[in-house]
């Protein structure tokens, strides 16, 4: 009866305050609805804690009622105001546990019982998640439990850091599920909407996105990242409370590749679980080249794996180019080429053309930072012509598409706005960590004025998105420090400190 | 070289005659014709693809010309000598395939 009534008193607080502001008496939204239900919640809970709990301790302690009896109920008393002490204002760390274990149809009914993240109105989005979650980590999935999770996503209303993560963690499922039928194309796909829409997350303000699924974000990406071979991507940012998960490869990626005084301090990595171990047991020394048969069979055999779209070391890749260009150069001792093609120049040329072809097409799935070569010789030189033309094409496709929107101010689904933003960027990186920082900062005044024109509108024009907003206006203050751009720099951190919110 | 190279869909090793790949076009078209299973895919290094009859005709007159003949046999043998079957050694910075198993994420 209470409670009913403080939701009457809450209702009518709520309705005198949008009169006392000149708007009309409009319903509540859910998410306000959800807030209502909270703080009255909240309210019975402390009540509770006046006229429940004290007298019943009072009674149980007491001279008269000191009973076994009175006991009993006190204790279960207060096991029942732990219980929704817990669900009311810390429902992630028990919901997590229950995901972890596999329990996503309990998890996700818990998670709408228990107001998780219903501060920024993602109470949906975040059982969504946890039970992705605990998808994700009992085991392989099934189409009608992937269908449950796109059909929950499909019905979200709220735009924020938990529906996108959710989101990454469904087309992760979705990945794995054509991993096991063999379709590697599509997997790469898949893998990468997952790996660019956690990339934007990261730059979310803290508003955005509840610090759990952050690091649950960064969690996934250093996994990534090591299965991908790049060990650069496991670091821990400053400020960011890890996984242990991500501790563990951040701690061996430090040791190993990054040994600074400060690792050396802390003593050797401790192996302490499945994948330390598996780390640990790495050896330290690169195995060298021996002979010119043995650097053919390695650049052959990364050749065949980036064919077959498997994650290659970017090492691996300038190794294979340097070594195809000294096997196929005609005048140096260890050339491969038959004696009647080296003595022809154009058949020589053709053969250039024709590897660098292929191996740049190889190289469409799998990103190699081809401006750290030393130098260039007759087949890396190919590709990394055909690796610019490629990448400048689809960067002018990629302008000619914002400009389009810019022309028509056409506003896109939550998660096609999180997909054209993430995108972008994701376009942007791959051309610096290709081409080198040279390269980028040739297309930066294109980059902000398209980037920031989509920030502007996602955090100006309804439906406001202003937390994907700020995620770009990060993107372009970072850039606009690195490329000392004062002008912009004071204009992006603007335009975050607008869109740090998050309505 | 790539998975529509003319000597995996004849699934002919490089140093093949002209006679053994006018030989096997005509097995394979024969094969085609009467809807052998095993005659429809073929597997390479790069995975395993489809053929038809259209693919198989194809490769059999690109390997006619003695200059496309060499210089693709002479891709062959510097791009795909790997079979896949080679063992490899971990080297410190090598991708770690099952990182998400190993995370505890046995669905990913």
């Amino acid at each position: 009866v209470s409670a009913f009534g403080l939701i009457g008193i809450l209702i009518f607080v709520f309705r005198i305050m949008n009169r006392a502001e000149g708007k009309r008496l409009a319903t509540p939204t859910a998410t306000q609805w959800r807030r209502i239900v909270w703080g009255t919640c909240v309210g019975v809970w402390g009540l509770g804690w006046l006229f429940v709990l004290f007298p019943a301790w009072g009674f149980a302690l007491s001279a008269t009622g000191g009973s076994v009896g009175g006991l009993v109920v006190a204790i279960a008393f207060s096991l029942a105001f732990a219980v929704s002490g817990v669900a009311l204002f810390s429902p992630w760390p028990v919901l997590y546990a229950l995901a972890r274990r596999g329990h996503a149809r309990l998890v996700c009914a818990l998670a709408h019982a228990s107001f998780a993240f219903f501060r920024s109105g993602e109470t949906a989005s975040g059982a969504t998640l946890l039970a992705a979650v605990a998808l994700a980590h009992r085991g392989v999935s099934t189409p009608a439990e992937r269908a449950w999770l796109e059909a929950r996503l499909r019905k979200s209303t709220r735009f924020l850091g938990t529906f996108a993560v959710a989101h990454a963690f469904a087309c992760a499922l979705e990945a794995r599920a054509l991993r096991d039928d063999g379709n590697a194309n599509e997997v790469r796909q898949w893998e990468e909407t997952a790996r660019i829409l956690l990339g934007t997350v990261t730059y979310l303000s803290s508003a955005g996105v509840p610090e759990p699924v952050r690091r649950l974000a960064y969690e996934y990406l250093a996994l990534d990242a090591a299965r991908e071979g790049l060990w650069g991507g496991v670091h821990v940012p400053p400020g960011l409370h890890p996984a242990k998960v991500h501790r563990v490869l951040h701690e061996w990626a430090s040791e190993r590749f990054f040994p600074t005084t400060e690792r050396k301090a802390q003593g050797p990595f401790r192996a302490i679980s499945p994948l330390a171990v598996a780390l640990a047991s790495r050896p330290r020394e690169p195995r060298l080249i021996e002979n010119a048969r043995d650097a053919h069979l390695r650049a052959s055999r990364v050749y065949v794996a980036l064919s077959r779209r498997e994650p290659v070391p970017a090492r691996d890749v300038l190794n294979m180019l340097m070594a195809f260009d000294l096997l196929t150069y005609p005048e140096a001792p260890d050339c491969i080429l038959p004696a009647e093609i080296k003595a022809d120049d154009a058949q020589t040329s053709a053969v250039h053309e024709e590897l660098a072809t292929a191996i740049a097409d190889a190289l469409s799935s799998c990103d190699a930072p081809l401006y750290a070569l030393p130098r260039y010789g007759p087949v890396s030189a190919r590709v990394h012509q055909k690796v610019e033309t490629a990448l400048s094409a689809e960067w002018a496709r990629m302008m000619k598409q914002v400009e389009a929107r810019r022309a028509s101010y056409e506003r896109l689904d939550g998660y096609g706005e999180w997909l054209e933003a993430s995108r972008v960027r994701r376009l942007y990186r791959r051309i610096e960590y290709t081409l080198g920082e040279p390269a980028v900062a040739r297309l930066w005044g294109q980059f902000v004025y398209a980037y920031c024109f989509l920030g502007v509108r996602l955090s100006e024009t309804l439906p406001r998105m202003r937390p994907l907003a700020h995620a770009v206006f990060a993107v372009l203050a970072k850039e606009a420090e690195r490329f000392g751009d004062v002008e912009n720099v004071a204009r992006q951190l603007s335009n975050m400190k607008i869109t740090s919110g998050v309505e | 070289v790539h998975s529509k190279s003319p000597y995996y869909i004849l699934e002919l090793p490089p140093d093949a005659s002209v006679a053994d790949i006018e030989r096997q076009g005509k097995k394979l078209l024969g094969l085609l014709e009467v809807g052998a299973a095993k005659a429809k895919t073929y597997t390479c290094p790069l995975g395993t693809f489809s053929r038809d009859d259209t693919t198989v005709r194809e490769a059999t007159a690109f390997l006619r010309d003695p200059a496309r003949r060499a210089k693709e046999a002479c891709l062959m043998r510097l791009l795909a000598i790997d079979d896949g079957q080679m063992e490899v050694a971990v080297e410190q910075d090598a991708p770690l395939p099952d990182a998400f198993a190993l995370g505890g994420y046995r669905g990913l």
